[in-house]
């Protein structure tokens, strides 16, 4: 018996007496069955509670469908939509399906929030907060770009299109595809490989990075060196982790992950207290309070945002 | 119904939206997601219209899956509004014999939701006081200022009726 035969039966009240032994057995078979049996029955018994059900905008529903089905209005949507993205930030996907038709180069800002956009080659983009990736192209020879800020990048292999994030004037990184973090906000230029192998073209010359290694303009000149694994991605991955680390230098980078200003202590700066813990980055003061239990950290909240964190005691 | 001309879509698209939203935020936890993935059905149907070919009866179970896959892909590609991991590998394993996302409990929920909109004024009112806001009969009669009795009356009538119509209701997903 399927559960709409059970439905329908139990909504006949009046059931023969072979149905009605029929429907016993049924919800005495499985917990599962007698869950389903009395959720049905609820209406007979005392009116079902279905506050959980929701009542959608059908009006405004189909209206969307026929925005979308709507040749004419097509390029038109995905013009709108690339509108309220840069108005709004957050999520926009690039539907697969239309990248053939839609060849105009798109601008990505996240504005208020990190945001993760995905190309129509099919690589994808996070941005932090603040930061703006343009198209330079429509993608069909090079893939060209330009990033503001901070971003990490997953790009889709194609041999045949190399893509370019061009940085500072004269400067760009070229990649076939891979993952890599990249800092260009006009003071800081880095980018941290993730995997793969990247190539930035920088002063004239072209320097090779693979997984684990970053390159960073240090007072001038580029300098290559190898990444020790640190939170660089934290602003993305929302996570700090922390192995065996000094707990002044833990309060720092998580101060500078808020970008809040901690004043340690001279107790802190001295303590000999390490730390191996893995935090979510939901919120600064939540942050503290875990590491409150943990390392019994006292600490006051000022009114200008800024803290001051005064003792510890670790075992 | 013949869905593949204009106003038949209309119907089946008026038929079919408002559960498969709320089955797709059963997957999802989240309404923008919910009704993004069932516009993008009724979509997807719609321009494929000439090359699919349902067999009688199967259109339902064709609709709900459709949701249900897209849902699924649109968890596993990251691309969601909210994420609620614990939720959605909950969600990704559940067996399939349970009912959680069990289509026909779907519409049974959107049978019953419209139903209660055609009752009787009165009977309606003392249906929802009774099971929205959980009263007593001696609650709903006191507020209602009508007498115990009748409020009972009252809500045997509008269960009495309920039945009729979530049968009728449930015709509407039998094609």
């Amino acid at each position: 018996m399927d559960i709409q035969e059970v439905i329908l039966r139990i909504l006949n009240k009046k059931e023969a007496v072979v149905e009605y032994q029929q429907l016993k057995d049924w919800k005495e078979e499985t917990a599962e069955n007698l869950k389903i049996y009395q959720e049905i029955n609820k209406i007979v018994e005392e009116g079902s509670n279905i506050k959980d059900y929701k009542d959608y905008n059908v009006e405004s529903g189909y209206k969307r469908f026929k925005e979308q089905i709507t040749p004419k209005s097509k390029s038109w949507m995905m013009y709108a939509a690339a509108l309220l993205l840069i108005l709004a930030g957050g999520y926009f996907m690039l539907n697969k399906n239309t990248t053939t038709e839609s060849a105009v180069p798109q601008e990505y800002l996240a504005e208020t929030k990190v945001s993760e956009f995905a190309l129509n080659d099919g690589s994808s983009v996070t941005l932090n907060v603040g930061s703006e990736l343009r198209e330079l192209s429509d993608f069909s020879k090079i893939r060209n770009v330009e990033l503001k800020g901070e971003a990490f990048f997953d790009i889709t292999p194609d041999k045949e299109k190399p893509f370019r994030i061009h940085l500072e004037e004269g400067t760009f990184v070229e990649v076939l595809g891979t993952s890599f973090n990249i800092i260009n906000d006009g003071t800081n230029m880095q980018v941290v490989v993730e995997s793969g192998h990247v190539e930035l073209h920088a002063d004239g010359k072209v320097i090779s990075l693979t997984k684990g290694y970053a390159a960073e303009r240090v007072k001038g000149s580029i300098v290559k060196y190898r990444k020790q694994k640190d939170n660089y991605l934290s602003w993305k991955n929302n996570t700090l982790v922390y192995k065996n680390t000094p707990i002044a230098t833990v309060l720092t980078d998580i101060g500078a992950h808020f970008n809040t200003e901690l004043n340690l202590s001279q107790v802190i700066l001295k303590s000999d207290c390490n730390l191996s813990s893995t935090f979510e980055t939901k919120s600064i003061d939540q942050i503290l309070s875990e590491l409150s239990k943990l390392v019994q950290l006292s600490y006051i909240k000022k009114d200008d945002g800024s803290y001051s964190i005064k003792d510890i005691k670790c075992e | 119904m013949n869905w593949k001309n204009e106003e038949g879509y209309r119907e089946l698209f008026n038929a079919y939206y408002n559960v498969l939203c709320n089955y797709a935020f059963k997957i999802l936890k989240n309404d923008m997601d919910a009704e993004d993935v069932v516009i993008e059905v009724f979509v997807h149907f719609w321009s494929n219209k000439e090359s699919i070919n349902i067999e009688e009866g199967k259109l339902k179970s064709y609709l709900f899956s459709s949701v249900k896959n897209k849902a699924f892909g649109l968890i596993r590609s990251g691309k969601i509004r909210e994420t609620h991991e614990q939720h959605y590998s909950d969600i990704l394993k559940a067996k399939s014999d349970d009912s959680s996302l069990n289509e026909d409990l779907f519409l049974f929920r959107e049978a019953l939701k419209r139903s209660v909109r055609q009752l009787s004024p009165k009977s309606k009112e003392v249906y929802l006081l009774r099971t929205q806001n959980g009263l007593t009969f001696e609650e709903i009669a006191d507020k209602l200022g009508i007498n115990r009795r009748t409020a009972e009356n009252h809500m045997a009538a509008a269960v009495k009726k309920l039945r009729l119509l979530v049968k009728d209701t449930l015709k509407l997903f039998e094609q």
